[in-house]
């Protein structure tokens, strides 16, 4: 819960967020993990699995509530890949341990996950998630509990991971003047740091039945959503990461503006280039939101959905707030609270995650200025974002009525300057009854090419005739009902 | 045997690109007809002649032997109305009755996107639109040619086919780059109507050129539709303007800074390095897609097999609609203006519209007229753009000059026009 000073001041600057924020923690159900019924799969029996769960809550921030909401035993194995992999993050990150040290540790790191007992307690005491490694052991004895098919793609994962963040480790050394040179080489630091972990929750979902089992395969899309997600972060957290020595901004988009050094980006006289450069790194990272859209309408289960679409609404949320923004280059900017809990609301199907999507993109067009040597390539990409929802949800059809405004805007097919798309849809609903009409007719043996003539509101006239034979009958016998009984009354 | 290319209407601006397309890809026998004579090249034989005189057309074809007609003849779309129906629908009419006689087996129309416009938005349109009702003379004379063209597939052996490019642009038009200096010299760059949030299909006339060559290429009565398996597998994204990188995966993907790379590394290096290794992705299809089961078993009319060439028509685009102010800013901006967006004047298009029609009154009582319009204004402040899906699939089209470098190499000619001082001369 954020504080109460907060929320007061929230209350008079976005009152509308505010409202958001109580009825989040009014009304959601989160999962309960210590339920007894819920046993099998959480693992809340047993102590290991309980602190494992704890180190979940202490590490991460933002994503323990969406992978604990997972269905089934797939929130206690993803629960398990992110520690294995936050473990292997912090050893990466610590700049406190030697090239020489960190080097084999990363590379051998996967070989511990079966090493009952094993933990590492050589991280920095200011190394914020050093807990997890000094505790690692009872992670390594809770992955020995999940299935086999599941341990082997965590393992596979962590090995590939702990590979490149070790080819990648000594450019991070303090003292170099830069890291990574070219945005091949970005792709390539960003694929195992973040488009693995991709990977591996596609193969995570196949292998516990969740997800199709080709969703493993879509290796290129599994990969540029995690290549999303961690070319936001690397935008947003630009001026944290130089004042810690760590520079992620490959060289090739921002020496197009004439800095040497990626430190002259947060020098105030040179903030107009900076800003194109940060437009530069926006961009990049917009490529990969169609990928992204693609890879969530190929999912099927709920609960995995909004495990993947939460953390990719936040990333174009934060990209919007980060593009031409001069706080990027000089602090930590962040979406507020209450903007974060009102996308997780949205986040629940692709057609809501697409329209989001939209909005963001033309908040950063907005923003974009013809100054900026990217401005027609954002005119491309943000296009590229309205291309894919109108095409994949039109939003000439309106399948929920939007509620008070916050709602996917609707386009009327019969106003003026309405959607001409609606003539195929008007077309295709005449033609559908007209086949209904002739599949019905040969059912009952008539000539279809009767029934078609006949279309339309008008009854045909075989029905009508039908209809006039019957009552005519029903006259006459009921004619000669009352006739037969005042005949037989007559005879009396 | 060789074709032998008939293009009517050659001295045109799309026209006269399209035979510059031909003969860079060594055509040796290309003709042009046309009521003027703009391009002087040897390789090229001339024909004077008028669109409507059915005998002149056919002396021509008979003369230049003509394999295939591409008829990209139209007035300017603000010709008067006697112009539009005499160039687009008796011309069209004399076209088809002259290739017939003549026996030429494959003609190309140059129909245009504007059949499906009508003061609606047209977003996403594809070619199951059926046409709208249209007070526009360019725009409905457009449709009845088409009609007339895709009409006459199939008889006596001609093979037809239309294409609608949308918003066609680059050197030698001489409608957009004159209006662009002259917002620029005047410094009328600090007014948007509407929100800009309306993008907008602008087709470099080169990706206009290759489709033409394409259906011609294609164009043919017996050929087999396109099997619908292939529509399975999603197409790439376009990315001409924002630029291809591919997505690095465990098993396509560079070496990087790895100090002793393995076999299994190097081969995953060779993989990401060929293009032939791209994992195929599945295609998405609502309801709603036009190549969708649904929209294949009933949106089309059942003589039409949309999956062909012959007698079909395909919307031509550049397959990267921008936002409708930033076109015109990005050539203003080309052409030396400093856009200052914290200047600019926010006129909502509704008043705009309001505006427009008192200025058009205004005009109309005052006999002076006016440029501004509400038609302008619903243009800039409409969405319009189309799927080019069907094109890609059955035509195999695939634009290749992007909207920024199209708008780059239009200056670079304007420019270079101006100084040559060319302008002066031709008007």
């Amino acid at each position: 819960m954020p504080k109460a000073s907060e929320l007061l001041l929230l209350l008079f600057t976005h009152p509308n967020e505010l409202r958001s924020l109580i009825q989040y923690y009014v009304w959601t159900d989160n999962r309960d993990l210590a339920d007894p019924r819920e046993k099998e799969s959480t693992g809340w029996d047993r102590e290991t699995m309980r602190e494992c769960w704890g180190y979940l809550d202490l590490t991460s921030r933002s994503f323990a509530v969406v992978i604990k909401n997972l269905q089934g035993d797939l929130a206690r194995i993803i629960c398990l890949f992110y520690l294995a992999l936050r473990a292997l993050d912090t050893i990466e990150d610590d700049m406190s341990i030697p090239v020489e040290v960190k080097q084999p540790l990363l590379r051998d790191f996967y070989k511990r996950l079966d090493e009952p007992g094993w933990n590492f307690s050589g991280n920095g005491p200011d190394e914020k998630d050093r807990e997890v490694c000094v505790h690692f052991d009872v992670v390594i004895a809770e992955l020995a509990q999940i299935p086999k098919p599941c341990f082997d793609v965590i393992r596979d994962i962590t090995k590939k991971t702990g590979k490149g963040m070790a080819d990648f480790c000594d450019r991070v050394s303090p003292g170099r003047s830069f890291y990574v040179e070219t945005i091949e080489e970005y792709d390539l630091y960003c694929h195992y740091v973040a488009g693995l972990v991709g990977e591996g929750l596609s193969r995570l979902f196949a292998a516990t039945g969740k997800e199709q089992e080709w969703i493993a395969e879509q290796l290129e899309l599994s990969d540029s959503c995690g290549l999303f997600l961690q070319k936001t972060n690397i935008t947003r957290d630009f001026r944290e990461d130089v004042d810690d020595g760590r520079f992620f901004w490959p060289k090739e988009i921002w020496g197009k503006y004439g800095f040497d050094d990626i430190k002259e980006l947060t020098l105030p006289e040179r903030e107009q280039k900076a800003l194109f450069a940060l437009s530069g790194m926006v961009l990049d990272a917009l490529r990969h939101s169609i990928d992204t859209l693609d890879y969530l309408t190929m999912l099927k289960n709920q609960s995995v959905f909004n495990f993947v679409a939460i953390p990719q609404v936040m990333a174009i949320a934060t990209l919007a707030l980060c593009f031409m923004n001069p706080d990027v280059l000089k602090k930590n900017v962040k979406i507020r609270r209450g903007i974060t809990v009102q996308l997780m609301g949205k986040a629940t199907n692709p057609r809501d995650v697409a329209y989001v999507f939209r909005d963001y993109a033309r908040r950063i067009h907005a923003k974009t200025v013809p100054q900026d040597p990217n401005y027609l390539k954002f005119s491309v990409a943000c296009g590229k974002i309205e291309q894919w929802c109108e095409h994949h949800y039109p939003s000439f059809i309106s399948m929920i009525p939007p509620q008070s405004g916050d709602g996917a805007p609707t386009v009327s097919a019969t106003a003026p300057g309405g959607d001409a798309r609606a003539l195929i849809y008007q077309r295709r609903i005449v033609r559908e009854n007209e086949k209904q009409k002739r599949e019905l007719a040969l059912k009952v043996g008539l000539d279809p090419t009767k029934v078609i003539q006949n279309q339309g509101d008008q009854a045909p006239w075989w029905l009508l005739a039908a209809m006039l034979g019957v009552t005519l009958v029903m006259f006459a016998v009921t004619a000669g009902i009352a006739f037969g009984v005042i005949w037989f009354f007559d005879l009396m | 045997m060789p074709e032998s290319y008939l293009v009517i209407g050659g001295s045109g601006f799309l026209g006269s690109h399209i035979v510059d397309g031909l003969l860079n890809r060594g055509e040796a026998s290309v003709a042009v007809f046309d009521i003027v004579q703009r391009i002087f090249d040897d390789r090229i034989t001339f024909f004077n002649g008028d669109l409507c005189n059915e005998k002149q057309l056919s002396d021509c074809i008979s003369k230049c032997q003509a394999s295939v007609i591409i008829h990209t003849a139209t007035p300017h779309p603000e010709a008067p109305k006697e112009i539009l129906e005499r160039v687009n629908i008796d011309g069209t009419r004399t076209v088809i009755a002259a290739a017939i006689a003549n026996a030429v087996p494959k003609l190309v129309y140059t129909s245009s996107a504007g059949v499906v416009f009508n003061k609606n938005n047209i977003v996403d349109a594809d070619e199951r639109m059926p046409f709208p009702a249209n007070e526009d003379a360019y725009n409905k004379t457009k449709q009845m040619a088409e009609d007339i063209v895709l009409a006459a597939n199939g008889k006596d052996g001609l093979a037809t086919c239309a294409l609608r490019p949308a918003g066609i642009f680059g050197p030698r038009d001489r409608l957009l780059m004159p209006a662009a200096a002259q917002v620029v010299a005047n410094g009328q760059w600090t007014i948007q109507i509407g929100k800009n949030d309306n993008i907008f299909d602008w087709t470099y006339v080169d990706n206009v050129v290759v489709a033409h060559l394409l259906a011609a290429d294609k164009l043919s009565l017996t050929a087999a539709p396109i099997p619908n398996e292939e529509l399975g597998v999603a197409l790439p994204q376009i990315t001409l303007t924002t630029g291809f990188r591919r997505i690095p995966t465990s098993e396509a993907k560079p070496i990087g800074p790895s100090p002793h790379p393995d076999a299994e590394e190097l081969a995953a290096q060779e993989a990401f390095r060929d293009p032939s290794t791209q994992q195929l992705r599945p295609v998405l299809r609502t309801k709603f897609d036009a190549l969708s089961p649904t929209a294949l078993s009933i949106d089309y009319d059942e003589d039409k097999m949309p999956l062909k060439v012959a007698g079909n028509a395909f919307f031509i685009t550049g397959g990267e609609p921008v936002y409708q102010w930033d076109f015109f800013r990005a050539i203003w901006t080309q052409l030396g203006a400093d856009i200052d967006m914290k200047k600019m004047w926010h006129i909502p298009a509704r008043l705009s519209g309001i505006l427009a029609a008192c200025a058009e009154t205004y005009g109309w009582i005052t006999g002076k007229g006016t440029n501004f319009t509400a038609y302008r204004v619903h243009y800039l402040t409409a969405e319009r753009w189309h799927n080019m899906e069907k094109a890609r699939r059955v035509l195999g089209y695939e634009p290749v000059v992007g909207v920024e470098e199209g708008i780059k190499r239009t200056v670079a000619w304007w420019i270079a026009d101006q100084a040559e001082g060319k302008l002066s001369e031709k008007k």
